[in-house]
């Protein structure tokens, strides 16, 4: 019975995560240079992720930033047992949420970002195409509750499993599998007129 | 589908099943739900339009995403990288400190951080050899405390080594470190314990050169 | 003279003794450090630790003088061998200023130097 739901496992096992762990072991112990490279290395990937959870790309930087300084200063209590980038993916998300929980909600869709300008191959008009799906893709999101929008963005935009999901945003891995539904089903609907 | 007065939907709200009685989130998952059977229900989502609808859908979604995906992420960071780093550096993290020389009038000390960085380098260096954690304590923890803890000192490293460099990886990195204390600090370090958690593969961490360079040695 | 102005004279004559040492990259970190000290001792905090750089405090015991350094040693030099000849140019060079006192110093000034890196 295929299912569309069938992915590479989250983050566990990976060889970056040998480097990762050693890295944050060192910057545990005040090594800024090895933190550097951690910042280097997962800045773009959280950068992402915020961005797509809140919405702005301004908002997104200073999210990801005051995450980081953050996840510095409470290294000491970060033991190693998860992946360090599983820890900022929660210290991120938990953010996010909280920028969002704060905010009144968004009816302008003016207000929506300009989607990232698409890649190079394919017919100009396939690429004005995808550029005009993906806008509504992105206007769907932003009409999704914040933990339907964090759920679903790290399900299929960051493949981490329902696991590491619920870790990231607080909540139970059903719920997490229940939120994601409900996103699911909301944006085929949304997005029904690209069938 | 039910949604709130702000537009969003509702968590919890009806699950209404397909058309042909199927749960929309059954068919797509690819679950079967309890007391269905698998072929029938093999046979009937295939040829049922309801459900091959609901996965069309999802599918349609999916390639929108597989697209975003590949977009994603944003431009570059490296404004936010200097940004984050700036408040790093300033950021006050007193550490503890431990004795430099060994004679009776010596006063000097050294941040623990400091020595660390300085042993983990020299670790580094060895052919396929990372370090990771790397403390150092007293000798005799009782004992420290009666002196003006200025007494001998023991080093813990933890380090991830490649099958090549596993058989003396320990007296390899035993060896390099105890120079630097004695060379480069001028500590009075008495043991080192060496302690592989993890195996190296040649294609990550050291450039190949089996010079192993600083926390950006990853290939990518 | 008062407390406060040999305490000072203490600091700046340490700073340019320890500065001078060969080895000594410099006493950490400039700017941020000035302003990092200026908002301590805003706050009146007379006991936090200083960022680096100098602090001098006189024991009221006896009256004798402490002196802290911290600084970062230039590699190529031994760190402990930098520490002790850093130590023996503040004791000369704080000598004079604590001798000759009449009832503010005992004329002891005991040396600390901590590294904080090598660069």
């Amino acid at each position: 019975m295929p299912g569309l739901d069938s992915r590479a496992p989250g983050l566990s096992g990976t060889r970056a995560e040998l480097d990762d762990a050693l890295l944050s072991a060192r910057a545990r112990e005040g090594d800024e240079e090895a933190f550097a490279a951690l910042v280097r290395r997962h800045a773009p990937t959280l950068l992402g992720l915020a961005n797509r959870i809140l919405g702005d790309p301004a908002e997104a930087e200073d999210a990801v930033q005051d995450a980081f300084v953050s996840a510095w200063r409470r290294l000491p209590e970060f033991r190693g047992d998860a992946a360090f980038l599983t820890w900022m993916y929660r210290i991120v998300t938990n953010r996010c949420l909280n920028r969002l929980r704060s905010r009144r909600p968004m009816t302008d869709l003016d207000a929506l970002p300009e989607p990232a300008a698409p890649l190079q191959e394919g017919s100009p008009a396939r690429a004005a195409e995808s550029n005009a799906a993906l806008a509504d893709l992105t206007a769907a999101l932003a009409e999704l509750s914040p933990e339907q929008r964090a759920c679903w963005v790290l399900r299929e935009l960051h493949l981490l499993s329902y696991e590491e999901i619920a870790e990231a945003v607080g909540i139970g891995p059903a719920a997490v599998r229940g939120r994601i539904f409900r996103a699911r089903r909301f944006l085929t609907e949304a997005m029904s007129e690209w069938r | 589908m039910a949604l709130n007065a702000d537009r969003q939907p509702v968590d919890g709200a009806d699950d209404g099943p397909l058309p042909c009685g199927r749960s929309l989130e059954a068919v797509w998952e690819g679950t079967v739900e309890r007391g269905r059977s698998p072929a029938a229900e093999a046979a009937h989502r295939g040829s049922c339009p309801h459900c091959s609808a609901a996965l069309a859908d999802l599918r349609t979604l999916d390639a929108l995403v597989t697209a975003a995906r590949e977009l994603d992420p944003p431009g570059g960071t490296d404004a936010l990288t200097a940004r984050v780093m700036d408040v790093v550096r300033l950021e006050l993290r007193p550490g503890r400190t431990l004795p430099l020389g060994t004679r009776p009038d010596d006063t000097g000390w050294i941040f623990e951080s400091a020595a660390a960085r300085e042993l983990r380098a020299a670790a580094d260096g060895l052919p396929g050899i990372r370090a990771g954690s790397c403390r150092v304590r007293p000798l005799d923890v009782g004992a420290a405390e009666v002196g003006q803890g200025r007494g001998p000192l023991r080093v813990h490293v933890e380090v991830a080594a490649s099958l090549e460099a596993l058989p003396t990886a320990a007296e390899a990195v035993r060896g390099a470190l105890f120079a630097v204390a004695e060379r480069v600090l001028g500590m009075d370090v008495r043991e080192i314990d060496v302690r592989v958690v993890d195996v190296l593969h040649e294609d990550m961490g050291t450039d190949g050169t089996g010079t192993g360079h600083g926390p950006e040695g990853s290939a990518g | 003279m008062t407390e406060r102005i040999v305490r000072s004279e203490l600091e700046r004559a340490a700073a340019a003794a320890a500065r001078a040492t060969d080895g000594v990259a410099f006493l950490r970190p400039g700017l941020t450090g000035l302003l990092r000290a200026a908002a301590t001792s805003a706050t009146g905090s007379r006991y936090a630790s200083p960022p680096e750089g100098v602090r001098a405090l006189r024991n009221s015991a006896d009256g004798s003088w402490d002196v802290e350094l911290r600084l970062t040693v230039r590699r190529g030099h031994r760190a402990a061998d930098v520490t002790r000849a850093v130590r023996l140019a503040v004791e000369m060079a704080t000598r004079p200023v604590v001798q000759g006192e009449d009832g503010t110093g005992g004329g002891q000034v005991s040396v600390t130097a901590i590294v904080t890196g090598i660069v």
